[in-house]
């Protein structure tokens, strides 16, 4: 929606499709920020704008089926609406922010007590039913990341659980609150917020990732059973309620990634051309990633991220003309046999059978990578710039002398 | 970074690992390299989708080849990192170079000498 708006104010149209029924997401579970904003009535400040603009058409419970073209010149197909009926919008560029969901965990007993809860099911329960009633709250952290499956951080965790812990403590400063920690991760100026919750007495034990605590919830009696580093020895704490920083999983884009031929990285997250040179432009130009689509972060990140992919996007839509990439691949239509290597070995779909019977290559969409003329048997594909030739005087350059 | 790597590296760009060709590899060492590596994305992260993975097995194919030839099949190598990890960059530099070292120099270059004496 940021994105949306600052393209929109800048006077570019925008279509913004979303899958579900309602604009925002993640956002939609969450209640505050560390420093005390209210997410929610942002969230709906900005809905509100979006909805209200003249420049952005919103489509709801709508699906991206199709998708072809190249910068500058997009054509996406999109199911709209329960309606299901389809559409075929032509465009400029992309801005993917599929977003990211809070982990389901499976360790720890939860789905299987009700006094289990996720950092997110907590927030909502402390709005609707304050703190009177708990006298001992325990979190755990890094639940579902950093571990085999996922080795990542998820970033915002023990922010939100120290978020949680100082929101406890206001709410009634006679409740104990445990957090089970590996590391604690409150970056920057968020070490503050870390600070206050220690005079604030909220205790902090550290695990080992080897050796969790140990939940059990028999006979009515909640507790975990631990090691303390400190001590060497093995503790048990009694509570009112267990809550699992649960960690980010990036929402499912399997099949839109295959219809727009987007990298992903192991985890699931959109992957940006270049880490610091292009942190928010995807590799194939005129497609743009912000948001918890490329990797989690904080709403405030997030939101920062999202100003750059639609500055990025402004920057490329001003032009009037653009100049296409001379890093292409062509074919050699005497030589190639049709033997369909190169159309199936594109990542992209790019080579074409012709009217001719033969392999050919639009300029505009090749992506240049250069993996069809290395598999082309009849060597009938060479990549501009990067030719056989080319390659191999560079090598013949490199060791001239060594024979 | 200004971290330091071996000298006796030479570099080829290329966009994406999966454009590089056995013949290149090959050629390389009919020209008297010691030893050739190819440096593409993580698995499972090519930024081409699976160009990687094509030049692994063109790796694996270059090997056969030299093993047949009596050049040795471990002159040629396949290492995959990310464009972040400038450090691994050079650990991967070293582990060549002193593999290469230690397998003394192309056997080529050795009988091109000897006949040219």
């Amino acid at each position: 929606m940021t994105a949306a708006l600052s393209l929109g104010d800048q006077g570019f149209e925008v279509v913004l499709v979303e899958k579900e029924p309602h604009l925002g997401g993640l956002s939609r579970e969450l209640t505050h920020t560390i420093e005390g904003a209210h997410i929610f009535e942002y969230l709906l400040d900005a809905v509100e704008r979006v909805t209200r603009h003249d420049k952005i058409q919103v489509l709801t419970e709508s699906l991206i089926v199709g998708f072809s073209g190249f910068k500058g010149n997009f054509t996406t197909e999109v199911m709209v609406g329960p309606g299901m009926y389809e559409r075929k919008i032509d465009h400029g560029v992309v801005i993917v922010a599929t977003g990211a969901e809070e982990y389901r965990p499976t360790e720890f007993l939860y789905g299987r007590d009700s006094r289990i809860l996720t950092q997110i099911e907590f927030g909502k329960r402390l709005e609707e039913k304050g703190a009177e009633d708990l006298h001992h709250v325990i979190m755990i952290q890094c639940v579902g990341s950093r571990n085999e499956d996922f080795p990542n951080c998820s970033r915002i965790c023990c922010q939100n659980a120290i978020k949680n812990a100082l929101h406890i403590k206001e709410l009634n400063p006679e409740t104990e609150v445990s957090v089970f920690y590996r590391d604690i991760r409150t970056y920057g100026e968020l070490e503050y917020y870390y600070h206050q919750a220690r005079r604030q007495g909220v205790r902090f034990f550290r695990f080992h990732r080897d050796e969790p605590p140990q939940v059990s919830a028999q006979d009515g009696d909640l507790s975990i059973t631990f090691k303390d580093s400190i001590l060497q020895r093995d503790l048990r704490l009694h509570a009112d309620l267990l809550v699992l920083s649960a960690g980010m999983r990036p929402a499912d884009t399997e099949e839109l990634s295959s219809i727009i031929k987007l990298p992903q990285n192991p985890d699931g997250y959109f992957m940006e051309a270049h880490v610091k040179l292009r942190p928010v432009d995807m590799a194939n130009e005129g497609i743009y990633v912000c948001g918890t689509a490329h990797g989690p972060k904080l709403i405030s990140e997030a939101v920062a991220q999202a100003m750059a992919a639609s500055s990025r996007a402004a920057t490329f839509l001003s032009q009037s003309e653009i100049t296409l990439s001379v890093v292409t691949a062509k074919v050699d239509q005497e030589r190639c046999a049709s033997c369909l290597i190169c159309v199936r070995a594109c990542p992209y779909g790019v080579p074409r059978i012709n009217k001719e019977g033969v392999s050919e290559i639009d300029e505009a969409l090749c992506r240049g990578c250069g993996i069809c003329a290395a598999e082309c048997p009849a060597k009938a594909i060479e990549l501009s710039w990067y030719e056989d030739d080319q390659v191999m005087s560079k090598v013949d350059a490199l060791l001239e002398g060594v024979l | 970074m200004r971290l330091q790597y071996p000298s006796g590296i030479r570099i080829i760009c290329l966009p994406c690992t999966g454009k590089v060709d056995v013949i290149h590899l090959l050629h390389s060492f009919e020209k008297g390299a010691d030893g050739v590596y190819v440096v593409g994305c993580l698995e499972g992260a090519c930024q081409f989708n699976a160009g990687n993975l094509r030049a692994k097995k063109r790796v694996a194919q270059a090997q056969e080849i030299l093993e047949k030839i009596g050049v040795g099949g471990e002159r040629v190598q396949m290492y995959n990192l990310s464009s972040s990890e400038a450090p691994r960059f050079v650990e991967i530099a070293e582990e060549m170079t002193g593999k290469i070292m230690a397998l003394g120099p192309n056997p080529i270059k050795t009988a091109a000498k000897k006949a040219a004496a």
